[in-house]
This record gives structure tokens, sequence and C-alpha cells, in this order.
């Protein structure tokens, strides 16, 4: 698929492709393990817009990660396309994929994934020497970073040494490094105390606001579905709804 | 913060290797049980093969010596024999070329038989192999060598055509002149007694010795082969280990934007490095292993008078070469195998 019948397919809905800076086109991921295939995704059609602020929930098991990793460049769909500012990811080469998760996309993992050999300092530093800052400037920015989830005490603890909260909050201070315009939270505030957690959403709405980065989170905290521009649902690998706050029922069950 | 416009996607760019290399330290350090797990791994299987080899240097080593012994007592028995017990006499030794090994402690094992003067001259000017003794006194000249001495030792490998033999053999007690090879039995002179002090192997005990050292030849490629097999096998399957395990820390790292080849870079650094201490020390334990064990059974000085230090250092370089060969070919497999690891793949890797 070229630029140009990306283009027109997008026009059809009135969109300006512009404003859309994740797409998904039937996006499918089956999972081999032996003779056991398991379909993750079955074929996941979205638009996230730019600058704005999605929650997207659904049951375990209903493709969520899946989704989450697709979109966010980190595994090959099996079929489908996913673009990434209006580029299929599809035909980039693995430098141009690098610089894609370096850059552009922040990501915030349920499990934080943070490096156990590596101080909360160096983990948030790492992305900023990947993209290329010098060591003492990534230092700078990681200590600023820190600072603002309110872990400037716990620099040069080894994450094994923190509590669940406090790696969450350096996995944000890490996905925030390299100033992405997409950030990408599974569960960002799961394992989070009430207030932090709210720190947390605030400082994730002010970045959507103030800086205009795409939040894209996982959630089903409710105080995160409500702080949203737009709620998405998955289930069995499919996105099936899509709302803003103000439309949903939050004293439905499916919240509780 | 500030948030860069949205902007057209470009290379990552490459990192140099310093960055790699302080990953890897840091790990290290951090990981410095686990490193050092793996670590032994690899000094085990150097250990094996710098102990085979160290065996094979020792027991060479103190075959030679033990010829050594029993040639120099057979010359030394054979020289006896003419001129009875040497204690408290003289005798005339002509060198000319360089001497071998057996013929200098023969001239050592003569003197601890308590002879009152050893009369060195040599035909050439170089006076190698002549061991530094007391009873040795150095002639400029042939002349007066024989002079009330027992008997003439002529000795070394050169040629014996300057010398003036009246001279020499002027004064002798014994008209006895003894050589060590050979190609000295040409000169031929009136009146002395010309004994050969070198026996040439006979024909079937040249043969067994053959077919021994064939024997031998096998017998170590086998047990070297099986070294090499022992020490591929450990040092891979540490190494192995220690990278699949880390199969999720290399998708975080892809996550943030690492490039495959610093993936590559920091599995090859590591290996590497462990592979070079753990070849240095393994290298150093085989060695003390193999001649600790021979030492206790055969003697200490035996042992270490025998060793070739030279064949030793060899070997430890060899070993330790192997050892860092083999650990950064343990790595090419895993690296090359993570370095292409899709992130969300590795992220879900449990091992």
């Amino acid at each position: 698929m070229n630029a140009d019948l990306v283009r027109n397919l997008f026009s059809d809905t009135g969109e300006n492709p512009e404003d859309v800076v994740i797409r998904g086109l039937d996006v499918r991921k089956t999972y081999v393990t032996g003779k056991v295939e398991t379909h993750a995704l079955r074929g996941a059609t979205l638009a996230i817009y730019r600058g704005e602020y999605l929650s997207i929930m659904g049951p375990s098991g209903s493709g969520k990660s899946t989704l989450f990793n697709m979109i966010g460049g980190l595994g090959k769909p099996t079929s489908g396309k996913v673009y990434i500012d209006q580029v299929d990811i599809a035909q980039l080469d693995p430098d141009e994929l690098a610089w894609l998760r370096c850059r552009k996309i922040g990501y915030i993992f349920q499990s934080y994934n943070l490096i156990g050999t590596m101080t909360c300092l160096e983990n948030v530093a790492l992305p900023m020497s990947f993209a290329g800052m010098d060591g003492d400037d990534a230092r700078d920015k990681a200590v600023e970073i820190l600072d603002l989830v309110g872990l400037g005490h716990r620099l040069l603890h080894k994450p094994t040494e923190l509590s669940g909260g406090q790696q969450q909050r350096v996995a944000i201070a890490r996905a925030l490094a390299n100033s992405p315009e997409i950030v990408l939270a599974d569960e960002p505030t799961a394992n989070l105390d009430q207030k932090t957690g709210e720190e947390m959403i605030e400082l994730l709405v002010r970045l959507q606001s103030e800086l205009g980065v795409t939040i894209i989170s996982a959630t089903h905290d409710l105080k995160m579905l409500r702080r949203s521009n737009r709620i998405m649902w998955i289930k069995d690998g499919q996105i099936v709804k899509a709302a803003a706050p103000s439309e949903i029922d939050f004293s439905s069950p499916e919240f509780h | 913060m500030q948030i860069t416009p949205s902007s057209p996607i470009q290379s990552q760019i490459k990192l140099p290797l310093s960055v790699a290399l302080e990953v890897v330290l840091q790990g290290i350090r951090i990981r410095m049980g686990r490193s050092i797990v793996t670590m032994m791994g690899v000094v085990l299987g150097v250990a094996f093969l710098m102990s085979v080899f160290s065996a094979n240097v020792i027991r060479t080593g103190m075959k030679e010596e033990s010829a050594y012994r029993e040639e120099v007592q057979r010359m030394f028995s054979f020289l006896e024999g003419e001129t009875g017990n040497l204690g408290g006499k003289n005798l005339g030794v002509i060198v000319s070329g360089e001497l071998s090994a057996a013929e200098s402690r023969l001239l050592a094992r003569i003197q601890t038989e308590g002879i009152a003067e050893l009369r060195v001259f040599s035909a050439d000017k170089a006076r190698s192999g002549v061991p530094q003794l007391d009873s040795v006194k150095l002639r400029e000249g042939p002349a007066g060598i024989g002079e009330d001495a027992s008997g003439l030792l002529v000795i070394g490998d050169g040629a014996l055509s300057e010398i003036d033999w009246p001279a020499a053999s002027a004064g002798l007690r014994q008209k006895i002149l003894a050589y060590s090879r050979e190609s000295h039995a040409t000169t031929t002179l009136p009146g002395l007694t010309m004994v050969r002090l070198d026996r040439a192997l006979r024909e079937d005990e040249a043969e067994r010795m053959a077919e021994k050292a064939r024997q031998e030849r096998a017998r170590n490629i086998w047990i070297i082969s099986i070294a090499l097999l022992v020490t591929i096998i450990g040092i891979t399957n540490s190494l192995l280990m220690s990278v699949t395990e880390r199969f999720k820390e290399i998708g975080t790292m892809k996550c943030l934007g690492a490039l495959s080849s610093f993936i590559r870079q920091i599995f090859f650094i590591e290996s590497a490095l462990t592979g070079l201490i753990g070849s240095v020390i393994g290298g150093v334990v085989g060695f003390l292993i193999a001649a600790v064990i021979y030492a206790f059974t055969f003697g200490f000085g035996l042992v270490f008078t025998s060793m070739s230090f030279g064949a030793i250092s060899g070997y430890y370089f060899l070993s330790v070469a192997c050892g860092i060969a083999m650990s950064i070919a343990a790595a090419i497999y895993p690296a090359s195998f993570a370095s292409k690891m899709v992130p969300a793949t590795a992220l879900r890797t449990n091992i």
C-alpha cells in the first residue's frame, strides 16, 4: 500500500489523515505454540488521533497487550497494517524502527521491565543515550524527570530496592525520557497507591493538554477513564466500541 | 520538557562501543555472582585443557630427564670402567663445538666424583655448554692437558682436525682417549686406547621406541580432543545460559531504541571479557593442578627441573586463546538470535 492509497482510504471517513497518529487496519495476530493457534487479534481496525487521551478497556485475554505491541511497533502483525504518522511500519528497516521506538513512542509496561542491573537514574538515562545524548546531559535530564515523578530521592537505587509503585514511576519516567509524541501505557496506575495514582494521571493529562502528547493507556481505573478523551473497548481481539466518557454510564456493572 | 513536533522517521544512530562496554561492565559488576558462575564454566574448560597440556609437557620433560640421567650414568660408567675411580685424579677434556645436554651433565657428574682437576680445552673459541664447575680449569691450548691425567675425554659436536694430539696426550697416566660421539672415532691415535662412551641404539630398540612414541602421540591426540570437546561444551553451555536468561532485558532495550548491533556488541563484549578472565585464571589453575599432582607423585625436584617452561607458557597462551575464541564463538548464535528478536517476543520470553 502506498501513501496515496492510504490517503484515499482515509479520506472516505472525512477525517484529515494528518490528525491520525496511529492507524490499525484489520490487524490480526496469531500466536502458534506447537500445534495450538491462539488468535490474539482478529482484525482490529482503529484510528488514534493526534493529541488525544485514549483509554482502552478490555477483559484480560482480550488482546489488549497484543494490540499495544502492534500499534507500538514492538511486534509484527500476522496480517493487516499499522501506520504511525501515515507510515506503514512494516516498511521500516530495523534502524528506523529503533528510532521510532526510541524517539516517537514512550512505553510504560505493566510489568515495568526495568533493567535490574541499572539504577533508576541509569534506567531513565538509557533511552537518552540510545538517542545519542551525551552522558552528562542524559543524567541531568533523567534527574529532572525522576524529580517530576517524585523519585528524586531514589536516584541511585536499583529497581529491586523499590516498591512496586516506585518501580512503576521509574517506568513512567523512562517512557518520558526522549520526550515522545506518543505514550503507550499498559495499566500505569495498577500498582500505585491512591495519591500517587492520581499524581500520575495528572502528569499524563498535563503531558497531553500542555504538550500535545498522545496518550494511549490500557486501564480499568475509573479515575483514568473519566479523565480520558475517548474510551475504546476491545473484546476477543476486535475493537467493539469507542465512546467519549460523557456518553458512558460509569455506574454500570462492567466498571466495578 | 519540550516535545519535538511530529518529525519524519529517521534511522537510529549507532552508539560508540564505549557505551556497550559500560553497560556490560555494569552488568557484570551487579550480577557478580552470576558472572562468576558463567566464568567458572570457562575456567573449568580451560583448566581441563591446560592441565592436559601441562601433564604432557611434564611427562615429556620427565621422560627426557630420566633418559639423560641414564645416558649420563652410562657414559660415566664406561669412562670409569677404563680409568678406574676418578676421585682425586685429573682428566683432560677437549671440547669442540657445542656440547649436548648429556655431555655437559657428564662433566657435572664427573665433578661430583671428587675429581682433582678437569682441564678443559676448547678447540673452538666459543666454549658453549661447558658448565661452570669448581674443578674446571680452562686451558689456552691442548699442550699439557694430558699431563698426569687419567685420560682424555673428547666431547662436543665440532671437528677435531686442529688438535695437536701428541702435545695433548703427552704425559697421560693411562693411555685412554674417551669420546662421546661416533664422528670422533675417525681420530685414531697410535698408542691410545679408544673408548666410545655413546651407544648406538640397536635396530629393534629404535623400532620399539618409535612404536612407543607413536602410541603416545595417538593417546595425546585423543586426550586433547576430549579436552577440547569438554571445553567447547562447557563454555558454550554457560554462555548460552547467560544470554538466554536475559531475553527480557534485551527486549526492553530494544523497546527503548537499542539497535540490533548494540545488542550483539553487548553479548560479544561480555563473552570476550568472560572468556579472557576465565581463560587466564583457568590456564593457571590447570597448570597448577597438573604440576602439583605430578610433583607430589614424582617429587618436586624432578618435575620442576625437567619441565620446559617455554612449552608450558606456549600451551598457556594456546589454552587462553582457545578459551577466548570459544567464548566468542559460543556467543555468536545466541547473540544474533537475541538481536534479531522482535521486542514483543523477547518481552514475552520466560526462562
